[in-house]
């Protein structure tokens, strides 16, 4: 489905990507590892169109997407919820929401995927009319994947979705990104928090300073002495 | 209260009504674009020289030219956009804020010394009125009343666009996160287009008014545009409210300093609200804390 091949960029001088290779197949979800400044983010940016590739190719669904602007790629379906969030601050949860129906086929379907983001977010609906830059960064995150799946993608890629959540809320997000799989939407899942990472994921890659250093299958990889002495403070 | 002072306070709101309706213009493209526009000032001449031969040459009463100005100057802003701003756009933004500082100042030279070419002699104002209106000794002019009205109705439906419509639920999305939008599939290039013709069509229609009241010639625009950058500093940068607030209390002020005063220090009024506001507000009245 999306498909990168060996993919360089650069920020200015500073090269941080050096000929990255993976891939997200139909239904997967598939969990991009590593730790800070590993590119794991410049990856799934170069993959949206928000950063341009020096050398490579980006495929998604059979069509080369790495000279599209961001906009063409979410219109091809491909979403990205990024880490920062990005909301619109002063507008409401509900607002935020509809704009993420931007692309014409989205627009569409708008009320029936609004309906389906409160069914996976109940907390979103009884906030529906508040600002969204007054949220705690838990509900923020549930906004931000919302807004994701407002584009009706049919890969959505996940920047670090846990960073700065409290435990229980961390686990009650992974139990709803399964449920976004389990609907049918492909999932791209960059992470530090590998232990739940791996577990939910049917493959794996390991990022270190740029390259892919590993990849297997979830199972695999949380088997794997490195891994688990690495990543996984075992 | 004296009738004086109301008859003061009226003529300032409307003056700050034309300040404020450029002024929300100038801070729409600053907002979405983060482009500095040094020849919005420049918009606003033209449109008041439009509006002069619009009345002189055809007798078009100016509120039908401040209607007229509207698809013509936005036409003109999709063309300035295409042709000067586009290929400065995917600088990083601090570049990009300086070379649109560069490029505007450029055009507005431009702009302004191809208009004296052509227009050689000062123009006056148009000798535009109604019969004005009395109320327990306060005259008002029922010409200024209605250009009023007409400023807030077009400054009601701006809101009410931005506010309530996609597009312009989309223009203030980028305003408030230009990444976030570009995440949800905002074409940032056309909506920036567009929000950009809606700041210089909003400036040409506050130049239809303008030629009402005031005497227009083709060097006026530089001093006009530092003059609306007083008033979206004052209101606070990126809030469109805020704008048009600053620019009613500039027009306040400087008709009450005009008559207390004197006039020659009329200008100055807005330097000096703009550096008590940076003392005390630096973000300006309405603006978001950073």
């Amino acid at each position: 489905m999306l498909e990168m091949s060996s993919v360089s960029a650069c920020y200015g001088s500073i090269q941080a990507l050096w000929n990255v290779s993976f891939r997200v197949d139909e239904g997967e979800i598939v969990t991009l590892l590593g730790s800070n400044g590993a590119g794991k983010s410049t990856a799934v940016n170069v993959a949206q169109g928000l950063v341009r590739p020096m050398a490579g190719e980006v495929r998604f669904r059979g069509a080369v997407v790495q000279r599209l602007s961001p906009h063409q790629v979410v219109e091809r379906g491909l979403c990205l919820v990024p880490e920062a969030r990005h909301l619109f601050p002063r507008m409401s949860v509900l607002e935020n929401l509809e704009l993420g129906a931007y692309p014409r086929k989205a627009r569409v379907v708008r009320g029936e995927t609004i309906e389906w983001v409160f069914d996976l977010f109940p907390n979103l609906k009884k906030r529906k009319k508040q600002r969204a830059g007054t949220l705690s960064g838990g509900e923020q995150q549930m906004v931000a994947i919302g807004r994701g799946l407002m584009a009706k993608p049919s890969l959505l890629m996940l920047d670090e979705p846990s960073l700065g959540l409290a435990p229980l809320i961390v686990a009650e997000l992974f139990r709803t990104i399964s449920e976004i799989n389990h609907h049918g939407v492909s999932i791209l899942l960059v992470e530090q928090n590998a232990a739940r990472a791996l577990n939910l994921a049917n493959r794996a890659y390991v990022m270190e300073t740029g390259r892919i250093t590993r990849e297997g299958s979830g199972k695999e990889l949380m088997s794997d002495a490195s891994i688990r002495e690495v990543y996984l403070g075992m | 209260m004296s009738a004086d002072l109301i008859q003061l306070l009226v003529g300032g709101v409307l003056l700050g009504g034309i300040y404020g309706l450029a002024a929300f213009g100038l801070s729409i493209t600053f907002g979405v674009l983060n482009v500095l526009n040094l020849a919005h000032g420049e918009f606003l001449m033209l449109g008041s020289l439009l509006s002069y031969g619009l009345f002189v040459g055809l007798g078009i009463n100016p509120f039908i030219s401040a209607v007229l100005v509207i698809p013509v100057f936005m036409l003109l802003g999709v063309f300035f956009y295409l042709l000067l701003l586009k290929p400065i756009m995917d600088k990083p933004p601090h570049q990009l804020l300086v070379a649109s500082i560069l490029v505007t100042m450029g055009a507005s030279l431009f702009i302004e010394d191809v208009t004296s070419f052509f227009w050689e002699r000062p123009v006056t104002g148009i000798s535009y009125s109604l019969p004005p209106m009395e109320f327990s000794g306060v005259v008002i002019s029922s010409t200024r009343l209605l250009i009023l009205l007409f400023i807030f109705a077009l400054a009601c439906g701006m809101q009410l666009y931005l506010k309530k419509t996609f597009v312009g639920k989309s223009i203030r999305a980028i305003v408030q996160g230009r990444e976030g939008a570009k995440m949800v599939g905002i074409p940032i290039s056309r909506v920036s287009a567009l929000a950009f013709s809606i700041g210089m069509a909003l400036a040409a229609s506050a130049g239809a008014f303008y030629v009402t009241l005031f005497t227009v010639t083709p060097v006026m625009g530089i001093p006009l545009t530092i003059k609306y950058l007083c008033v979206v500093v004052l209101g606070g940068l990126g809030s469109i409210v805020g704008s048009v607030f600053g620019g009613l209390i500039l027009g306040i002020a400087e008709t009450l300093t005009a008559y207390y005063w004197g006039a020659e220090w009329s200008p100055t009024i807005a330097f000096i609200l703009l550096i008590i506001i940076l003392i005390i507000k630096p973000e300006g009245l309405f603006g978001a804390k950073k």
